[in-house]
């Protein structure tokens, strides 16, 4: 997530964006062809992300590596189990990740700005699906901790 | 050693030192109701992380002092949050632990209060249309994120303390907390976007102090 995923899906997010400042109103969007070569590389990376996602046995974070913030994010291998529990879903989540860079792929083959900023909207919505599963599930506040595990 | 009742009052400004990174502009298009209520309105709805006056004032800052205090009566009237325009207003607001937070939808659509809590200040109230208000009592000191899982951009923070002396800066950046026990204190400011700040202050009676900050750019926009 932290180096693929992450950083591609940003990249997406950011290509195209109103933001306002003082100054005036700046419209951020790809305009050269090297833009463009630019965010489709993003868009590739977080696609081919989604088939290392559904790959049997990955670990989600490194050996001993604790959660960030322990009591509102599950702990790493708290999410293991859940991912575990029901690879169904999780394979479910990876593919609507993957349509949704897919839609991504076809607005910036077609530079159709307007389609990419809606493809941001369906890649944001696919990562909270996954996010409030497996990163901070409703009862998340119920888990005591890093490594904690899930009260039932 | 200073009498009981002696306190002093501190003021200060913050400020965001560079430039003003802006904001976003959201789109609102997953929800046409939301979209409806912004439409041709300029710039449109801002995500409006970042306030800052034009020498640099930072607004929706959250200052308290660190430490504990003497005991002091909690408000009775709840602290309010309303849900306007697909947007939580104010965005930043401060309240007592132990007081009641009221947060109300004045939108005529479903959002619902989820509150992401790492102490025991955690509640999620689906709100479906126009009117309905929803108290949440509040149990322990955080910076809480308050957050509608219908439109993820909605934000709000409530700074939770443990006693009185906070405060949210203004539009100028400005703040002023009162009242406030003398004795040497740590103040912080926390911001969302650029983290927090502390200082040592010593407070002396009827001696109203100034303390500013200056939040340095955030690496990451």
């Amino acid at each position: 997530m932290d180096s693929m995923v992450d950083p591609s899906a940003d990249y997406l997010w950011e290509s195209v964006a109103t933001i306002v400042t003082r100054k005036g109103t700046e419209e951020r969007r790809p305009r050269t062809d090297e833009d463009w070569k630019k965010v489709r590389r993003a868009a590739i990376t977080m696609i081919e992300a989604t088939n290392l996602i559904t790959m049997p046995g990955r670990q989600v974070a490194k050996p001993g590596e604790k959660s960030e913030n322990p009591g509102i994010e599950l702990s790493p291998e708290a999410i293991r189990r859940v991912m575990d529990d029901d690879p169904a879903t999780l394979v479910m989540l990876a593919h609507a990740l993957h349509d949704a860079g897919m839609k991504a792929l076809a607005a910036i083959d077609a530079k159709n700005v307007d389609a990419l900023s809606d493809a941001g909207e369906t890649i944001d919505t696919a990562c909270e699906n996954c996010h409030l599963k497996y990163w901070y599930p409703p009862d998340a506040e119920k888990i005591e901790g890093a490594g904690s595990v899930r009260k039932k | 050693m200073a009498a009981p009742d002696a306190t002093g009052s501190i003021k200060g400004r913050i400020r965001l030192s560079g430039p003003d990174p802006g904001n976003r502009v959201i789109r609102m298009g997953m929800d046409p109701m939301c979209a409806k209520m912004w439409a041709g309105k300029k710039p449109g709805p801002v995500d409006e992380v970042v306030v800052t006056s034009a020498d640099g004032g930072l607004m929706n800052a959250f200052v308290k002092l660190e430490g504990s205090f003497p005991g002091t009566p909690v408000p009775s009237q709840p602290v309010q949050l309303d849900q306007s325009g697909c947007f939580y207003k104010p965005r930043v607001v401060g309240a007592r632990v132990g007081q009641i937070l009221r947060v109300k939808n004045s939108d005529n659509l479903l959002h619902n209060v989820h509150s992401s809590s790492s102490k025991r200040n955690s509640f999620n109230a689906g709100q479906p249309q126009a009117g309905i208000s929803s108290d949440f009592k509040l149990s322990d000191e955080e910076m809480l994120k308050i957050g509608c899982d219908v439109h993820r951009w909605m934000t709000a923070w409530v700074g939770v303390v443990d006693h009185p002396y906070f405060a949210v800066s203004d539009a100028n950046g400005s703040f002023t907390i009162a009242n406030v026990p003398a004795g040497k204190r740590t103040i912080s400011v926390w911001h969302e976007k650029f983290g927090t700040l502390t200082k040592s202050v010593d407070v002396k009676a009827g001696v109203p102090i100034t303390v500013d900050f200056e939040f340095p750019p955030a690496k990451k926009s």
